[in-house]
Parts: structure tokens; C-alpha cells; sequence
């Protein structure tokens, strides 16, 4: 449940770096903890961010949890299908779930986010 | 934290667990949203044993019960039930409840689970100010209470009991064998389906519960949580105690005139509620839906042209209108069906137009 390729952030974010691009989306954790998604406030295409900002919303049935960018540049995707399918953040986290690509400021970036062994270090330290 | 004697089967069943009022019960069993479908197109079984369950017995007790109520008890036929509430002197609700005539002389009290304590004292002081010899007995431990809801929950009970149910009419009750158990059967609920709710022996819930799962795997029957509960109420507009209802919100505010019998003699809180029947009152609670897809909550703030008019109550997303609906107190201007307003979502002003409830109406067939 905690894919090896991707890198953490300590709010529940994953990363998929792919040259300047990096794909981001919600932990299997954090989309357990939400429970059922039912809607998801996407950034805007265009939106210049930097690292630990707020750039959407995830709305479950239970609460509101806040998506954080890890990583600082440029939104320059975002997944639409995830206006009419809020559940692909349930059923593929870290796949039809991904949630906007930015196009990285400054990639050096990554190395303050965790790898998946970090992660499932922090995972247990917080339980 | 207590648990219910279904604790068991809710472990069994991977029920994601939380703390509510104190009790350790089912948020989610395979989810929320998958559990609400059930419950809208089949069949859900709950525990709701958290609630409290109190006896009000002896010769005065529909004199006491008249007192301290709010709705006309004298209305009640014997196996009948009825929803009221519990008003302080102030008209404020200490608790929104089922009562259930057992007997001329004989009723049983449903009471919210954080409610609980608070209630058997109350009633406990109002009887010591009274000279007579009705018995309120707090028999919550004694009994589970589950609740089976849905459009399968007729055939799913007739066959666990080998009854046929025709005659049992909405909020009528009917002492019966469940699966060996003595158990009380009402025709009531909490989610818009039609439904029954079961008070069995503590010791043979688990039982009923495993037995009644079984039987009723056939009709497409799960258990549910609380999350998919609280979903199937908002639909239908039912209050939440603690979201819609407080000690500082009365029966009037909340638009539950309907619960209040001011001919039927005094009670504890009427003078206020006269007063706001006559005058009206300073805040009402509204049923809104949101004109665009987002997610109202308990405490957001609801404004007109920037002017404050007042607070959700409750609010999610309904999975099957797939809208954002909510209930909120607003002052009397903004009252009337079809009012718009703004809800403030985080910086974000959606607009929001008051409807008639209930949000959700079951398709006739």
C-alpha cells in the first residue's frame, strides 16, 4: 500500500517524479482515514504553488481534509474525471486517483520529502 | 469507552470503529456510501443499542409523561409510538425522543445516547417535585436495540419471525418472538425506508444479530455504520441532537410545531413555546440545498449580500441527489421555500436555496 517509486509528504501526499514533471495524489492512508470521497476540489491549471501550500480540497462523508502541495511550480494537469468519479481516490490512490501534475520549480525539492521506507516509519510512529 | 452486547459481531463483521457519545460502535463496515445504497435499495441492519432505553410505569404516568413531553401523550394508542421532546423551563431541548405506549399505564422512553444520563436525572427531579407512584426505571442494559431498515426489511423480519406483518402500521409496536428471543417490534426508524426497530434480551442480541444477517443475505442485507445513518437521515431532513438540536434551540426553532401540544394542559417549557408560536420565533431551522457541487458543514456561516443570517446545523453531500444539502438556523426573513442565501465554505460563497423537506423522496412504486 505504500508504493516504492513514490515519494511522502508528511500530510499524506505521494509524488511521481517524471523529469521536471511530478505527478501528486493522496496516500492509501489518508484516503482510509477520509473514508468515502465524495468530492474533490481540484487546483486550477496555470496555478503557481510552492511546497506545503494548500491547493484543493478532499470532501469524504465524514470530513474535509486539505491537499497540500509537496513540491513547488507550476499546475499544469489536473483530473477532471475525478469531478464525476471522487471514488477513484478510494479504489487507486496512487493511480486513477492521482489528483494534478506540477511542472517542479526546483526539483532538489524532492530530497525533503520521505521515501516509502520513511513513510512507513512515520505511519507507525503516529499510530 | 462502552460497548453494546454487539460489540462482538461488529469486530467480526471489520467494522471501522469510533467513538460516539462515549460508546465504541460501527462508523463504516465496507464503507459509507456503499452501506447508504443498501439501505436505499435494500436492506441495513444497525445496532443503535447506545440509545437509552427508559421505563415510565404506574398509574400517573401519562399525567407525568404529559408534563414533561411536549407532544399530546393521551394521543398515543396502547402499541403505539410517538416522537416528542423534552423542553427545560426555557422551551430549550434537553432531548429529542421516541416514546412507546406499552400498556395504558406503561411506556418506554427512546433517548439519545449522550442524552442518556441526563434524561433518567431530569425525569428522576421531576418525579421527586410530584407525590405519586410512578416507577422510571433505566432498563438500557437490559435491552439491545437494533434497527432494520429498507425496502427489504418486510420480507427479511416476516420470515425471522414467521409473521406475516400487514397489521403492524407505521409506529405501531408488537411484542413478538425473534429468533427464540422475547423482543418488542416497532415500525419506526431513522432513515426515510420503510423499517422496523428490535428491542431483544442484551443476552441473546448477538444471536438475533448473526441470525437475522443470515436470513436476510438472500435480500441484499448488510450491516451499517453510523456514517451511512447520519447520511440517511439528512436526507430525509431528521434532527441530529447536539447538530440540530441543543438545549438553547427549541421545538418551535427547529420547525417541529408538529410535536407540540400546547392544548393538551401545561408542561415543563410551554410558556416560551407559546410565545414564539404566537410571536414566532428569533431563529428557524431551514432545509437548503447547495446550487453548485460542494460540501456544507456543521458551523459554517450562512450570509445574505454579506449580512450574517446564521449557521449550518448539518450538512454533507447526499450520495444519491448528489447535492450538497444541509439544515440551518437562519433569522425569520430568510425562511420562506425557495430563499436563496450563501454558505461560507472555507472563502468560498455557494449559494444555497431553502427547499421543502424532506430532501430525499422515496420513489412510489
Amino acid at each position: 500500500m505504500i508504493p516504492k517509486d513514490l515519494r511522502y509528504h508528511k500530510e499524506h501526499e505521494w509524488i511521481r517524479v517524471d523529469g521536471q514533471q511530478a505527478t501528486l495524489g493522496i496516500s492509501h492512508f489518508a484516503q482510509d482515514a477520509l473514508g468515502d470521497v465524495v468530492f474533490v476540489d481540484l487546483p486550477k491549471v496555470g496555478t503557481t504553488v510552492t511546497s506545503n501550500q494548500e491547493i484543493g480540497e478532499v470532501e469524504s462523508t465524514k470530513a474535509t481534509s486539505n491537499i497540500y502541495s509537496p513540491v513547488s511550480g507550476k499546475v499544469i494537469e489536473v483530473n477532471t474525471t475525478l469531478q464525476d468519479h471522487p471514488e477513484y481516490l478510494n479504489k487507486d490512490p496512487y493511480g486513477q486517483g492521482w489528483i494534478a501534475v506540477v511542472e517542479m520549480a526546483s526539483p532538489a525539492e524532492m530530497d525533503a520529502l520521505m521515501t516509502a521506507e520513511q513513510y512507513e516509519e512515520f505511519l507507525s510512529s503516529q499510530s | 469507552m462502552k460497548r453494546t452486547p454487539l460489540y462482538e459481531a461488529h469486530v467480526a463483521h471489520r467494522a471501522k470503529l469510533v467513538d460516539f457519545s462515549g460508546w465504541e460502535m460501527p462508523l463504516q463496515y465496507t464503507g459509507v456510501i456503499d452501506e447508504y445504497q443498501a439501505v436505499r435499495s435494500k436492506a441495513g441492519l444497525f445496532d443503535v443499542s447506545h440509545m437509552g432505553r427508559i421505563a415510565v410505569e404506574g398509574e400517573e404516568a401519562l399525567a407525568f409523561l404529559q408534563r414533561v413531553t411536549t407532544n399530546d401523550v393521551a394521543k398515543i394508542e396502547v402499541m403505539g409510538a410517538q416522537y416528542s421532546m423534552i423542553c427545560n423551563p426555557k422551551g430549550g431541548i434537553k432531548d429529542d425522543i421516541f416514546l412507546y405506549r406499552l400498556g395504558p399505564d406503561k411506556f418506554l422512553l427512546c433517548v439519545n445516547a449522550a442524552n442518556r444520563e441526563k434524561i433518567v436525572a431530569w425525569l428522576g427531579e421531576q418525579h421527586a417535585k410530584e407525590n405519586n407512584s410512578i416507577e422510571i426505571l433505566d432498563r438500557s442494559a437490559e435491552m439491545a436495540q437494533l434497527a432494520l431498515q429498507g425496502p427489504a426489511s418486510k420480507a427479511i423480519l416476516q420470515e425471522s419471525v414467521g409473521l406475516a406483518l400487514e397489521t403492524l402500521k407505521p409506529r405501531g409496536c408488537l411484542d413478538s418472538e425473534l429468533f427464540g428471543a422475547p423482543s418488542l417490534i416497532t415500525r419506526t426508524g431513522y432513515t426515510g425506508e420503510p423499517g422496523y426497530e428490535l428491542y431483544v434480551p442484551a443476552d441473546k442480541a448477538l444471536e438475533v444479530w448473526e441470525k437475522l444477517i443470515s436470513t436476510g443475505a438472500a435480500y441484499g442485507l448488510k450491516p451499517i455504520g453510523l456514517g451511512a445513518r447520519d447520511l440517511l437521515r439528512l436526507d430525509m431532513a431528521y434532527f441530529l441532537y447536539g447538530n440540530d438540536l441543543t438545549e438553547e434551540t427549541t421545538p418551535i426553532e427547529a420547525g417541529a410545531e408538529w410535536a407540540v401540544k400546547c392544548e393538551k394542559g401545561q408542561f415543563i417549557g410551554d410558556t416560551v413555546l407559546k410565545e414564539q408560536i404566537q410571536k414566532g420565533p428569533p431563529q428557524r431551522l431551514v432545509a437548503f440545498e447547495l446550487l453548485e457541487k460542494a460540501v456544507p458543514r456543521h458551523g459554517m456561516k450562512l450570509y445574505t449580500n454579506d449580512h450574517p443570517i446564521g449557521e449550518v446545523a448539518s450538512g454533507n453531500l447526499s450520495p444519491i441527489l448528489q447535492k450538497g444539502i444541509g439544515l440551518g438556523y437562519v433569522i425569520p426573513a430568510h425562511t420562506a421555500i425557495g430563499t436563496s442565501f450563501q454558505v461560507d465554505i472555507r472563502g468560498r460563497c455557494v449559494s444555497a436555496v431553502v427547499v421543502k423537506p424532506p430532501f430525499y423522496k422515496r420513489p412510489k412504486k
